[in-house]
């Protein structure tokens, strides 16, 4: 019912670190989940079957799934402030008051990396303060972990806030899921983990895991779970992987700079800087509704009306087209 | 109260120790969880050294030589895509338009009715498991009234299903371990019995854990009671195509309903008759009084599935629709799985005959010809059914379940002196 030993051993020296005192310890309790969805509901009801008076505090804005999971697990929702649209970037003085003024000991939902919709993430020093914040009130960070690689291209680099956090001492669950970072999105290959006091204790949680799982799908599906696990257990495939999750990284910090060239070439006299400024798959370029509204009807461009654009969408091909697009809808005559 | 040091980078300068003082741990009041009943036999077995040692315990089909059974159809279909290189991105909600096309067809056939007249609303779910929990979160969001009626005995994790989702529960009588059979009048009553617009479940086939199903003539009674009282029949099919080796005889129960014009919600697996165990590939059904009402429900089970994984997997949808879709490779599943079904079926008879000629008391072993499907209930109770693992290295579970899938020819006579010591000799 926990899934595929292998997968979560692998995912475990991803998330934590390949020498993490963690791991050797056995501290962590571990299962194979249905991608990053799977692994958010199992947490949420873990929370409301053990922890039935917490709550979880969810960044403002995120994913539009992370609503619903919490919400289906009947866990109360609280948000906090995160992005600051005046400047497309984050929020850190909101972000601290809300950490501070949240009751001791809250759940409190961080994206690890390429934050979803906004590519707006913490800097390193950003995060070492987010963390000793989190300390002080004894919060419980939950770390939504889609993108380990497929931010910066480097895997070890996207973990960066969460070794942070466990350097300081912080006990942190983490869903993980790599559908995008392996690309195997249909396959709904991910991993929940949770750290505990004691290899004992950590036994006792993945039994309970276990358990919550087992009247939703019995066991998590095997084909994607191999294929992780194949990879990487094999130093050849694992190389060609990271070159590979590297490539994809690349691209798209590529589009970002050709897109930001290309709109201040046509003469926008507007800030493009969050464009290269932001980090993953998405870009919260500011556009209004309106605007994208008119991107859709006049140029043939779909977006969400929240401004966020899919930078895996934009190539070669198509960045000048999307700038001049972009140019006529926001420029002010 | 436990106190822990925290270290932290202060402007560059200088390091500062702080202890912080946290509460004990967030998990202490977090139990061990007992075993799976049916699933934690297996990890049993796993552990038992000794030779003699057999698996009767979870439903999954073994060969004669014991050995998990991938079919020649299903490497065929995989083979084939993946040559196709077909891509992973991810399905839609509902999941892969060709599977539950295949899937509906199956079930109620390509020309009824309710297909036709685009009744039915079909979503591909995590197996059997995922299919049920799909329905339940939907009882208990828009029927909050109402109960569920679950068969006594019942596959274990129906319960499970049902208290997480929330729903109601209670049971009607089922098994009569007197004529190791089904107690019908039982049956009747307790749904009659039960509240106006109950949801019945109904195993479509090879009941599980009794092996023990209606005739056509009960099943036309049963339907009889559940439109008197405007009940919501609700199946589970597992094992279309598993039970008598004919798809179209196994879903005969959940047609005859359908013909009858009730709206019916059918929960479908592909793990044994496909093999496809570990892909998680099933379906939810319902099927509804009009087309417009098949979307509206459609939409609201969407609704539930994405909060709990988003999509279903694809893998394991590719391969029933590869194999459902295509003459040749349809025509040699239900070759395998003919075979599937006649190799429990020998080796039912090869049980009963090996107990009948050793048994000397006269005790009537019949039931086990008459039962169908993976599973036999031998009527063994909990002590007894120690005996068979703690003397006898014979797993299985504790309410007297054996698992044919998990016998071979080889085996019987063993275990027919297992049983008839457990059972004349263990109380």
């Amino acid at each position: 019912m926990g899934g595929s030993i292998k997968m979560i051993n692998e995912s475990l020296k991803l998330a934590y670190g390949e020498d993490s005192d963690l791991i050797k310890d056995k501290r962590i309790a571990a299962v194979q989940s249905l991608s990053g969805t799977g692994a958010c509901r199992l947490f949420a009801d873990f929370q409301r079957r053990f922890l039935p008076d917490s709550q979880i505090y969810i960044p403002t804005p995120t994913w539009s799934n992370h609503h619903n999971i919490w919400r289906d697990a009947q866990v109360p929702q609280r948000t906090f402030t995160y992005y600051h649209p005046e400047t497309r970037g984050l929020d850190f003085a909101g972000l601290m008051d809300d950490i501070k003024n949240a009751p001791n000991g809250s759940f409190f939902l961080l994206h690890a990396c390429a934050h979803n919709p906004t590519g707006v993430d913490p800097t390193e020093e950003q995060w070492r303060e987010i963390s000793y914040q989190f300390k002080v009130k004894n919060h419980f960070p939950f770390f939504d972990m889609a993108y380990q690689g497929f931010a910066s291209g480097d895997p070890e680099r996207d973990a960066k806030a969460i070794r942070i956090f466990l350097e300081d001492g912080h006990q942190i669950g983490c869903a993980q899921s790599y559908a995008k970072n392996m690309g195997l999105y249909g396959q709904r290959a991910g991993c929940l983990s949770i750290v505990c006091e004691d290899e004992m204790q950590a036994v006792a949680v993945k039994s309970q895991l276990q358990q919550i799982a087992r009247p939703m799908y019995s066991n998590p599906p095997v084909h994607g779970a191999l294929v992780v696990s194949i990879i990487l257990n094999d130093p050849e495939l694992k190389s060609l992987w990271l070159k590979e999750v590297k490539g994809m990284a690349d691209r798209i910090i590529g589009m970002r700079k050709a897109l930001k060239d290309n709109l201040e070439q046509l003469g926008s006299t507007l800030p493009w800087d969050h464009i290269t400024n932001q980090i993953g798959m998405f870009c919260y370029s500011g556009m209004t509704p309106e605007q994208v509204d008119r991107l859709t009807n006049e140029y043939h461009i779909y977006m969400t009306r929240n401004g966020r654009i899919s930078m895996a969408g934009v190539t070669t091909g198509n960045v000048a087209y999307l700038a001049n697009a972009i140019h006529e809808v926001t420029k002010t005559k | 109260m436990r106190v822990i040091s925290v270290t932290w980078r202060c402007d560059n300068f200088s390091r500062v120790m702080m202890a912080v003082a946290v509460d004990i741990s967030r998990f202490e009041g977090v139990p061990m969880a007992p075993p799976d009943p049916i699933l934690g036999v297996s990890e049993a077995f796993r552990a038992d050294k000794n030779d003699l040692k057999l698996n009767l315990g979870v439903g999954a089909y073994r060969t004669e030589e014991l050995q998990p059974y991938v079919l020649n159809v299903v490497k065929k279909a995989e083979n084939l895509m993946l040559e196709k290189g077909e891509n992973k991105e991810y399905l839609p909600i509902e999941g892969l338009a060709a599977f539950n096309k295949a899937t509906a067809e199956l079930l109620f056939g390509a020309d009824n009715p309710v297909i036709k007249q685009g009744r039915v609303a079909t979503l591909q779910s995590l197996s059997g498991t995922g299919s049920l929990r799909l329905a339940a979160a939907f009882i208990q969001r828009y029927f909050p009234e109402a109960k569920v009626l679950i068969s006594s005995p019942t596959w274990g994790n129906h319960k499970n299903i049902f208290n997480d989702a929330r729903v109601p529960w209670s049971e009607y009588r089922y098994y009569d371990p007197k004529t190791v059979g089904l107690d019908f009048e039982g049956m009747i009553a307790d749904i009659q019995a039960a509240p106006d617009g109950s949801f019945v479940l109904l195993h479509g086939c090879a009941h599980n854990p009794t092996g023990i199903d209606p005739t056509p003539e009960q099943w036309e009674k049963i339907a009889d009671v559940i439109q008197e009282k405007k009940h919501m029949p609700f199946f589970d099919v597992a094992y279309q195509g598993f039970a008598s080796g004919s798809l179209d005889e196994d879903a005969s129960s959940v047609r005859l309903f359908v013909e009858r014009g009730l709206e019916v919600f059918v929960a479908q697996s592909y793990s044994k008759n496909l093999g496809l165990y570990a892909e998680r590939i099933g379906a939810i059904n319902v099927v509804c009084s009009a087309p417009e009402v098949a979307n509206r429900v459609k939409s609201q089970l969407k609704r539930l599935a994405r909060p709990m994984y988003s999509n279903p997997p694809i893998h394991g949808a590719r391969i029933v629709a590869n194999v459902v879709g295509d003459p040749v490779m349809f025509g040699e599943w239900k070759q395998e799985m003919e075979e599937m079904a006649g190799r429990i079926k020998n080796v039912r008879q090869k049980l009963y005959d090996s107990l009948s000629a050793k048994d000397k008391s006269g005790k009537d072993w019949s039931f086990i010809l008459r039962q169908i499907g993976m599973f036999s209930y031998t009527g063994l109770n909990k002590t007894q059914s120690d005996n068979m693992t703690d003397k006898w290295h014979i797993y299985m579970t504790k309410d007297g379940r054996i698992s044919l899938a998990g016998l071979s020819l080889a085996k019987c006579e063993y275990l027919a002196d297992a049983i008839i010591d457990s059972f004349h000799n263990i109380s």
